[in-house]
């Protein structure tokens, strides 16, 4: 052990010199030295001799493998890297998940090698910088790590790409068998690095469409191969990156080999075209979804996370999901000046994240913390928490929102629902204002599933609003009994009525109770009330309104339409189901953002 | 081999290239080059009449032609190069350079700097001083545009609509599949 | 006029008012599923002619021994303009019927490892759609097709069914086919297909899984009463356990072999055609049992269907060899001696039924594998994929022993989270005992399913 304490002295004593090579303000946690197999389990260390998370800016070095790889003179090098990884890239989980987007794409039917790629890729840009700029041996740390294994042709490019960056005599480090091709690839390889160099995120995924045919003939080996080398695949553990939900300019077009990149191989765009043309018919440009030209789906989404080492559920998933797609149609918070009912106490400090709000950062304790300000890593904000204020001046309503979740509906979690975001929009704006919201889903005759009253409980919202019946065919109208009904929980607030639906919203208002479970044409038949009475009542019953949206054009249905609003109900077309959106933030803001206006 | 300037001297060279050598519509191209030719001779007098660049020239190849030009110019090339070998490299040469590189890039762009500066020592018979006729040859080879669009051509192109392919594999096996009355 | 329902506009771009209405009243019956699936044919108004010429193609049979004109005509056109053909097929007629026999075979591995070499250059990839299909590797692979490849079923199926005297009832007033599975889990949904005249369609799933009530699968298909349903043995072995009030007539099995002895049960209790059809999504339909139960015939001109032997080498009429296929339905794959890794051979003369066209005998293709959970309950081997698809992996393999007992043999393509593979399967087979084993690789052709449990479902009453 003696040996090894000797070891941990060295590398303690490199770690300020490694920190300074980025620069001199960096503040990291010391790292994590592993002396034993049994710290490296606990660290969750397997595989590779050195790692990084994200989240809680760590650096874990296993020292026993370093010994036992003989690089023990590199240490310098080693943890200059590692904290490369927090400063240069990725640096923080937002632009680790990005890039894993952009990479992602450069790999079909690969993708689950996406974070190797991304080590690789992020490898390459951090050594560069610290061979080329810092004069650190990293030429060095790769020649003793070597043990004279065969290269296959991945690894070879690889490192070949690393000769060609340092201007090393080839068969340097690349002993593996090359070819023309393999030689021009390194070329282009060393040019993403030097081009996007700066952006690095705009060069991820043309690395990864150069890796692909590689990566295809030899995956396992690939894998093999570098595992020693992987120190980010979990770097994403414990956190949750923001913005992710977007597709971030050039991701999907990024995906292109670089030598069609007139940036790289000095091809010129319309030589580009030319070859790529040559090919048969010429390469199709392929065309997204129309409506969902800066989105991604949930499970696009979800897939995203698991390959940021982020253990998500597709529930989980969801719900943060909706939640992003929701937060920028949400009302502003209340000013605080106007809103006398809670009083913010300050409650502590927490990490900004790229993401947050601007004006959310605290910069002067960010300042303080650190001189050399880094968003999401030295940037702060304050937390703050909520006490019972004094004779609130005026209660915002509170919210039912009933959504149609029948067979003819999408499921959330599998495809982007705009019920979900729009129910995520209004419910979200309420708990803002103040409100307190009920969500009922409801897909009759079947089922229907609801809070059980009015919460304030942001998760319970979530969760409910990105579950799914897929049963029935429209909103159960009769349900409204349960809220609304001479027999419901007394409620002490007003409360808006707001349900989502189609036309088949009419069959429910024309069946009774007993009707609406059975097949069409004797759904007027049956016991209990009404649809119309059931809905009236209600309406008249909730104290605050009610709102019907409707998935069909303004004209058609004329007759059962003008029987709502004489009932007092505002009805409301959407043409498409991304317009529920636009109604859902104009509603949100009609109906909670009025404290705003008293300010 | 012989032992020619210094490749950092070259390259600075190419990076000092006077912006007007860029355009060459607004220069007199047989002139500037009958310059060189007489500065490596050493002879201001001599005769140099016959044209350097055949009638046909490209733009992109009197472009590269000229910026060629005032690297030749340097002094560390006197006595080193023949009028001779400089003419057929600047009439022989530079096409099929100047077909990947243009002239622009040979002086803002690093790897295309240094990839003329050797191109034009390699076509002379000139290796970098410093290096050896080994590390010249690797070294010129790993810059080379022209044998890396022909790579490009051949093997890339084909490669960039299969990868298109599977990326639309992908993303269609996220989307629904068209309805049939049957599966297997 | 606008389309009856916004969200069936990428679907189903030709679904008219009277299959919207039809659509309603299949998704929306009071004992309908629990759909979580939407699902259309796809096709467009530019689709139709093309469909036409297809049907009027398939008037004629294919001729026996030789290739079919219609597959040299397409391989001709389309030389230039498909990698592997690029790099394989000679270019004049002479020169490839010449050449045949020494052209080179594919593999499935071939097409998992290069299928962007057999996608025409010029395939409009935004049209492109994807089956998952499960082979004999264990692990499903990723098929492109198109809609139109997708419609050519139903016109094939049309095709088969004259053979057998039988002729579906189409148009947008009643379901025409429902597609019946039984797994723990799979998507259910409601369409209408647009070549049979915009008649009904839907997969549901026979598993109490997927309906709010037990007795709703029975109801719901005893009150729209298909004429035609299809599925894999397991699922009509579960019709039969169900005993549904049903009439249909015909019923088509796919996916797996189909058992005589299951036949002839599914003959006795509906009183119906009972064809077993042979088809892949590689290449479209191949080939439908004949009424005379001596064969299986190829009924479409643009297939070539050969049977090999190992080295490769076309077999003597009565000779078994593997089942070798070039040309057929899928406009996204244009696939060359295609080795399916069936077999079977290939029958001389003219059939009983007095058709000439080719006839396969003896056709062994995938084998029909049940396990058993815990309760006793079949697990049908495609709820395991389904499962085992969310994972990284490259192959696996799953052995159930007599006692129950499973083993299951993973080779990992990536990190992989086992505890989820276990908790998972262990949900299917209701926590039977289950050891996972990770391998490097495996030895030769894996066999991905192997149960010794149990007799075949259908008959062991």
């Amino acid at each position: 052990m003696s040996d090894l304490d000797a070891l941990r002295a060295t590398w303690e004593a490199a770690w300020e010199p490694a920190l300074d090579c980025w620069s001199p303000f960096t503040r990291l946690r010391r790292p994590t030295w592993c002396l034993t197999e049994e710290d490296e389990q606990r660290e969750g260390l397997t595989g590779s001799f050195a790692m990084i998370r994200l989240t809680d800016k760590a650096v874990c070095i296993s020292l026993r493998q370093v010994a036992e790889k003989g690089i023990g003179a590199f240490a310098r090098e080693v943890l200059a890297h590692e904290i490369g990884h927090h400063v240069l890239a990725p640096g923080d989980l937002s632009r680790h998940a990005r890039s894993l987007a952009h990479i992602r794409l450069g790999l079909p039917s690969v993708e689950h090698l996406s974070p190797m790629v991304a080590n690789l890729y992020t490898d390459l840009l951090i050594n560069d910088r610290l061979q080329r700029q810092m004069g650190l041996d990293l030429a060095g740390v790769w020649l003793a790590l070597d043990e004279g294994e065969a290269q296959g042709a991945f690894w070879t490019l690889y490192l070949r790409t690393y000769e060609v960056l340092w201007g090393l005599q080839s068969g340097t480090l690349a002993r593996g068998p090359r070819t023309p091709r393999l030689d021009a690839d390194a070329v282009l390889a060393a040019r993403v690095i030097r081009v996007y160099g700066r952006d690095w995120i705009d060069g991820a995924g043309r690395f990864a469409a150069l890796c692909l045919p590689y990566l295809l003939d030899e995956v396992e080996e690939a894998t093999r191969a570098f595992r020693a080398w992987l120190d980010t695949t979990s770097a994403g553990q414990g956190g949750f990156p923001a913005g992710l939900s977007e597709v971030s300019a050039g991701e999907r077009e990024g995906a292109i080999h670089p030598a069609f990149d007139p940036l790289i191989s000095g091809i010129s765009a319309e030589d580009a075209r030319k070859i790529l043309a040559g090919e048969g018919g010429g390469v199709a440009t392929i065309g997204g979804q129309k409506s969902e030209k800066t989105y991604r789906g949930p499970v696009e989404y979800g897939d995203l996370l698991r390959l940021a080492g982020i253990a998500v559920t597709e529930s989980e998933a969801a719900v943060r999901y909706y939640r992003e797609r929701a937060v920028p149609h949400l009302v502003p918070f209340p000013s605080r000046v106007t809103s006398r009912s809670t009083d913010p106490l300050p409650e502590g400090l927490e990490t900004w994240e790229v993401g947050d709000p601007l004006h959310a950062a605290d910069w002067v304790e960010t300042v303080f913390r650190s001189p050399h300000v880094i968003p999401g890593m030295t940037t702060v904000q304050r937390s703050y928490g909520t006490e019972e204020g004094v004779s609130p001046e005026r209660q915002p309503v509170d919210l039912y929102v009933g959504i149609d979740c029948s067979g003819s509906m999408p499921n959330p979690r599998r495809q982007v629902s705009f019920p979900a975001i729009a129910g995520a929009v209004v419910c979200l704006s309420a708990l803002r204002a103040g409100a307190s919201v009920d969500v009922v889903l409801s897909g009759e005759p079947g089922q229907s599933v609801g809070l059980g009253g009015p919460t304030r409980d942001e998760s319970r919202v979530l969760a409910l609003l990105t579950d799914y019946l897929g049963t029935g065919y429209a909103f159960g109208v009769h349900r409204l009994a349960e809220t609304f009904g001479p027999d419901a929980p007394a409620r002490d607030r007003p409360m808006h009525i707001l349900l989502l639906s189609d036309s088949d919203l009419f069959l429910m208002l024309e069946a009774t109770e007993e009707g609406a479970q059975k097949p069409y044409g004797q759904r007027a038949s049956g016991k209990g009330p009404l649809g119309w009475d059931v809905a009236e009542s209600a309406l008249a019953a909730a104290g605050g309104g009610g709102t019907i949206v409707l998935d069909l054009p303004p004209t058609s249905h004329p007759e059962p339409v003008e029987r709502l609003r004489q009932q007092g109900w505002d009805v409301h077309f959407v043409r498409e189901q991304a317009e529920l959106v636009g109604f859902a933030r104009a509603f949100a803001r009609a109906v909670y953002a009025t404290e705003r206006a008293e300010a | 081999m012989t032992e020619g300037p210094p490749l950092e001297r070259l390259t600075r060279r190419l990076q000092a290239c006077p912006d007007a050598l860029l355009h060459p519509e607004s220069v007199d191209v047989p002139a500037v080059l009958a310059d060189v030719l007489r500065d490596l001779a050493g002879d201001p007098l001599r005769r140099v009449g016959t044209p350097m660049l055949p009638a046909g020239a490209s733009p992109r190849t009197t472009g590269v032609a000229l910026v060629t030009a005032w690297l030749l110019a340097d002094e560390s090339f006197r006595g080193l190069v023949s009028p001779d070998a400089a003419r057929q490299l600047i009439a022989r040469d530079l096409d099929a350079l100047a077909a990947v590189v243009s002239a622009e890039d040979c002086v803002t762009d690093a790897g295309r700097r240094e990839e003329l500066a050797r191109f034009v020592l390699a076509a002379l018979d000139l290796r970098p001083a410093g290096e050896t006729d080994a590390q010249a040859a690797d070294r010129l080879a790993t810059l080379d545009s022209a044998a890396r669009l022909a790579i490009v051509r051949e093997t890339h192109a084909a490669e960039e609509r299969a990868r298109q392919i599977r990326e639309a594999m992908a993303r269609r096996a996220r989307e629904e599949a068209a309805a049939k009355a049957m599966r297997e | 006029m606008s389309h009856p329902r916004p969200r069936y506009r990428e679907h189903a771009p030709l679904l008219t008012p009277a299959g919207d209405a039809l659509l309603r009243r299949m998704e929306q019956h009071a004992h309908a599923p629990v759909w979580d699936y939407t699902c259309g044919d796809r096709l467009v108004e530019a689709d139709l002619p093309v469909l036409d010429a297809m049907c009027a193609g398939l008037a004629h049979d294919p001729p026996a021994g030789v290739i079919p004109d219609a597959v040299l005509d397409r391989l001709l056109a389309q030389r230039e303009r498909v990698p592997h053909l690029r790099r394989h097929l000679p270019d004049t007629r002479d020169e490839i019927v010449r050449q045949w026999a020494t052209l080179p075979t594919l593999s499935r591995d071939d097409l998992v490892h290069s299928t962007p070499a057999f996608v025409l250059d010029d395939a409009d990839l935004d049209r492109m759609v994807i089956y998952a299909t499960s082979g004999t590797t264990g692990h499903p692979i990723l098929i492109p097709n198109h809609p139109i490849g997708a419609a050519a079923y139903q016109l094939l199926l049309d095709r088969a069914l004259a053979l057998w005297g039988v002729e579906i009832p189409k148009g947008p007033d009643a379901m025409a086919n429902a597609l019946v599975c039984a797994q723990a889990e799979t998507i259910q949904y409601a369409s209408t297909l647009t070549v049979w005249e915009g008649a009904g369609h839907v997969k549901v799933n026979l598993h109490p899984n997927g309906w709010r009530q037990p007795s709703d699968a029975a109801a719901y298909l005893a009150d729209f009463d298909p004429p035609l349903l299809t599925g894999d043995p397991l699922s009509f072995a579960t019709l039969l356990d169900l005993d549904i009030d049903l009439h249909p007539l015909a019923l088509v099995s796919t996916a797996v072999a189909l058992s005589e002895g299951l036949r002839q049960r599914l003959t006795e209790r509906f009183g119906c055609a009972v064809l077993e059809w042979y088809s892949m999504n590689e290449v479209g339909p191949i080939a439908v049992l004949c009424p005379t139960g001596e064969g299986h015939h190829v009924l479409d001109p643009s297939i070539y269907v050969e049977v090999l032997d190992a080295e490769g080498r076309p077999c003597a009429p009565g000779e078994r060899g593997e089942i070798t296929v070039t040309g057929g339905r899928n406009p996204m794959l244009r696939l060359l001696r295609y080795r399916t890794g069936d077999t079977a051979a290939l029958a001389s003369g003219r059939c009983a039924c007095g058709s000439t066209a080719p006839r396969l005998v003896g056709l062994e293709g995938r084998q029909l594998v049940v396990f058993r959970s815990a309760s006793g309950a079949c697990v049908n081997p495609v709820d395991v994929s389904r499962i085992l698809r969310e994972h990284p992996l490259v192959q696996h393999r799953l052995v159930q022993d007599a006692e129950g007992r499973c083993t299951l043999d993973l080779h990992a393509a990536g990190p992989l989270d086992v505890a989820a593979v276990e908790r998972q399967l262990a949900t299917l087979f209701g926590g039977l005992p289950l050891a996972i084993r990770l391998v490097e690789g495996f030895e030769g052709k894996v066999v991905p399913y192997e149960s010794a449990v149990g007799e075949e479902p259908g008959l062991g009453r």
